[in-house]
């Protein structure tokens, strides 16, 4: 039986001052689908996730989140985004908060929850993350890891409908990717619908279900992992893929960073 | 020496007298330094075009323009215009409203160096602009604006020495009676110079203790240039 | 005591624009406007009949006594910030330097200087100085004021110029003593010109401060340009205009001095 998309995004166009950065893409999510966009940087990647949850306008085309479009006139951005998670590359933690606070303020000042009802749902997030110790500590005072880790935290807090991921372990130290990987493993396990934009070919190959390979605002190839990874249909796919496979070759190489995040997964409780 | 302490008690009663005007007008213009000085840099920062340039207008016209010029200005000057007010009002609102060019400038300082960064973190959960700024960018810019913000309170407290220029009796303008009185400036204004260099020590360990209470870890400290 | 000193009790005559507008009929001005209200709206509504020309041309002939009075002002100005902030410079370098390098003894004279006189206001310490330089010598309250005004600035400077001893890499020092310097050579050819480079920021602010401070040598009566538009507010009865002119020439002179002091740091700056 087809299901319905969650997200759906039809002809989507955005140009800052004179030059396009996307030129129009269509692309569809289904629930608990996991789709990874790859591709070299300076593409539109990250720019598409912003035009997703509204923080840049697209210059045109259509989103739809569910049955709702979302770029049509007079929709509140705020409550769209509320049900669209959003990890960013470099965290982006609210400093002046702790850990526990960065996962509630949303729920407080948002949503509009009582303060201890918040605190249970920020220590179930937290330790949904594996950070439960770390509650009372300021971002300051956490790895690069935990801090993405809470960043993460803080997007499930608002029970998001979608999870947008904008190159979650490109700040990190590499002996601290895993941790943050591992945490998006169980999340696509428990059936979060996640829209990642990575440069893991390890963890695109072990948990997506499909794979977009864009291009110079262009989607230029998309398919399952098997078929991406093995016999890429484009010239440029097939390119772009051998030239991470040799970038990243010895700890990083796909191989090798599958066998990690499954070794991590079996360590992890 | 005995000599200097018995003139010490005599003028004392006299010069804690002004000393309390002066504080007066001291925490009365910081207060609105402050009420009008946030505003102001929220409009420098995230206003339209216009408002900005209006701000930026204000606050280099204050910032300009020394604050015995200013305060001329307004007790002298503006009755030209109809807009007459008495001395002590002059003098709130002189200082009142040079603090807030300085203390807009510090906020905005402190408001930029939280980043754009966080008001997007803040928008992608649902925050509507204002809440961002009420709950994640202006917490955050409190705590830098502190060192600069604590300078500016000493500034004003010795600012509002020249006050007594417009015959507002602060501790100058006691000390300066006294001094005419008595036939003893040198004596008096060392006296002066004591009080004020009390004062400025008692607010400089005060805010020392209020800074470190409100010490966030990532978020120690940020010197900007003050006065 | 100097008489001059009390030259600010006896405040302008303050009068309403309208007021000065009907020079040909003098009147009777009781003080300031606001203790008699009536006069006020009395004398704006037998004036409606000014025209707009006779306003303007009136405006500019007091606009021009304003400026006669003004101009000569600008000098001594001028010269009050000059010749403080190098007063100033010689004294904060000097104190900086010994609040570093001074030792057991020096050192804590340099800290006290300098937290001493940033805890006063710069009013009290012209007005101590004047007071002191004239029981000694018999100085013109300009030098005096000019002075007491860079005794102040010194304070102010040294810290600027700790601030920026202190952020010259210690390995600087090491290094010109591993060829074979002096401490005193290092520190004067190695480390201060750093540091002065490092100044010039803050150094900046430090001099468009100073400049607003030399109107504080009013309160000694230099006839600089505060004083002066104290002087031609009270013959034109229109303080707005004398004092709205000489706030107009201070924002010109801050401009051009944050101007030339952005052209010198970007001409000096050491890429660290």
């Amino acid at each position: 039986m087809p299901e319905k998309p969650i997200l759906r995004i039809e002809n989507l166009r955005k140009s800052f001052g004179g030059t396009e950065i996307i030129k129009g893409i269509s692309l569809e999510v289904l629930p608990r689908e996991v789709v990874v966009i790859v591709g070299p940087s300076g593409t539109g990647k990250s720019t598409l996730l912003q035009c997703i949850n509204l923080l840049t306008r697209p210059t045109g085309g259509r989103i739809w989140l569910a049955d709702r479009e979302i770029t049509a006139p007079g929709v509140n951005v705020n409550r769209i985004r509320q049900r669209i998670g959003m990890v960013f590359q470099e965290f982006n933690l609210f400093n002046h908060l702790t850990t526990l606070d960065n996962v509630t303020i949303g729920l407080t000042r948002v949503l509009g929850m009582k303060a201890d009802e918040a605190r249970r749902k920020g220590r179930f997030e937290l330790d949904r993350v594996g950070l439960s110790d770390h509650a009372d500590k300021y971002p300051a005072q956490l790895s690069g890891g935990q801090k993405q880790r809470v960043g993460i935290a803080r997007a499930l807090g608002m029970d998001p409908a979608i999870m947008l991921f904008d190159e979650p372990t490109s700040a990190l130290d590499p002996e601290l990717t895993g941790e943050v990987l591992n945490v998006m493993h169980k999340l696509a396990r428990e059936g979060m619908t996640m829209l990642v934009v990575s440069h893991e070919m390890g963890f695109a190959r072990e948990v997506a279900h499909r794979i977009v390979f864009m291009e110079a605002g262009f989607i230029v190839e998309a398919g399952p992992p098997q078929q991406l990874f093995e016999a890429p249909r484009s010239e440029r796919a097939r390119q772009f893929l051998s030239m991470i496979a040799r970038s990243h070759n010895g700890a990083d190489s796909p191989e090798d960073q599958r066998g990690r995040v499954a070794d991590d997964a079996t360590r992890k409780p | 020496m005995n000599e200097f302490f018995i003139f010490f008690q005599t003028i004392i009663p006299e010069l804690l007298q002004g000393t309390r005007v002066t504080l007066k007008i001291a925490g009365g213009a910081l207060f609105i330094g402050f009420a009008v000085g946030l505003p102001t840099a929220l409009i420098r920062v995230y206003g339209s075009p216009w408002l900005q340039l209006i701000v930026t207008g204000y606050i280099n016209i204050f910032r300009g323009t020394p604050l015995l010029v200013q305060l001329f200005v307004v007790y002298y000057g503006l009755p030209d215009l109809g807009l007459t007010f008495s001395r002590l009002t002059a003098a709130y609102l002189t200082l009142g409203l040079n603090s807030s060019a300085y203390q807009a400038e510090y906020f905005r300082g402190a408001i930029q160096s939280v980043g754009e960064k966080q008001m997007v973190a803040a928008r992608a959960i649902g925050m509507s602009r204002f809440k961002a700024i009420r709950y994640i960018i202006l917490p955050q810019a409190f705590r830098l604006v502190m060192p600069s913000w604590s300078n500016e309170m000493i500034s004003i407290i010795k600012y509002t020495a020249v006050v007594f220029l417009i015959a507002v009796p602060d501790l100058m303008g006691k000390a300066k009676m006294v001094s005419s009185r008595y036939f003893a400036p040198i004596s008096t204004y060392i006296i002066v110079a004591l009080i004020y260099l009390v004062i400025v020590g008692l607010a400089t360990l005060i805010l020392r203790y209020v800074g470190k209470r409100f010490e966030t870890p990532g978020l120690e400290s940020m010197e900007t240039a003050t006065r | 005591m100097d008489p001059r000193l009390h030259g600010d009790d006896k405040k302008p005559e303050i009068s309403t624009f309208y007021d000065s507008i009907k020079t040909e009929t003098p009147q009777e001005k009781s003080g300031r406007p606001g203790q008699d209200e009536a006069s006020f709206v009395g004398a704006s509504a037998t004036t409606f009949h000014v025209t707009h020309q006779e306003a303007m041309s009136v405006l500019s002939r007091s606009l021009l006594t304003v400026l006669q009075y003004l101009i000569p002002g600008i000098g001594i100005t001028v010269s009050v910030t000059l010749i403080a902030l190098t007063i100033g410079l010689v004294i904060g370098t000097v104190m900086a330097v010994l609040r570093i390098y001074g030792g057991r003894f020096l050192s804590p004279v340099a800290a006290v200087y300098s937290i001493v006189v940033r805890a006063v206001p710069v009013v009290v310490i012209i007005f101590i100085l004047f007071f002191v330089i004239s029981e000694l010598v018999d100085l013109s309250p300009f030098l005096s004021g000019a002075i007491a005004l860079g005794f102040a600035s010194g304070a102010y400077q040294s810290e600027i110029f700790r601030g920026a001893i202190l952020s010259v890499p210690p390995g600087q020092m090491i290094a010109a003593r591993a060829i074979g310097m002096s401490r005193f050579t290092a520190i004067r050819s190695i480390i201060l010109p750093q540091a002065v480079r490092l100044a010039i920021p803050a150094w900046s602010n430090e001099f468009t401060l100073v400049l607003k401070d030399s109107t504080l040598v009013y309160v000694i009566g230099v006839p600089e340009l505060l004083r002066r538009a104290q002087w031609v507010s009270a013959r034109t009865l229109e303080p707005f205009l004398a004092f709205g002119t000489a706030a107009a020439f201070y924002i010109v002179f801050t401009l051009l001095a944050s101007r030339l002091l952005g052209t010198l740091e970007r001409r000096y700056k050491i890429i660290m």
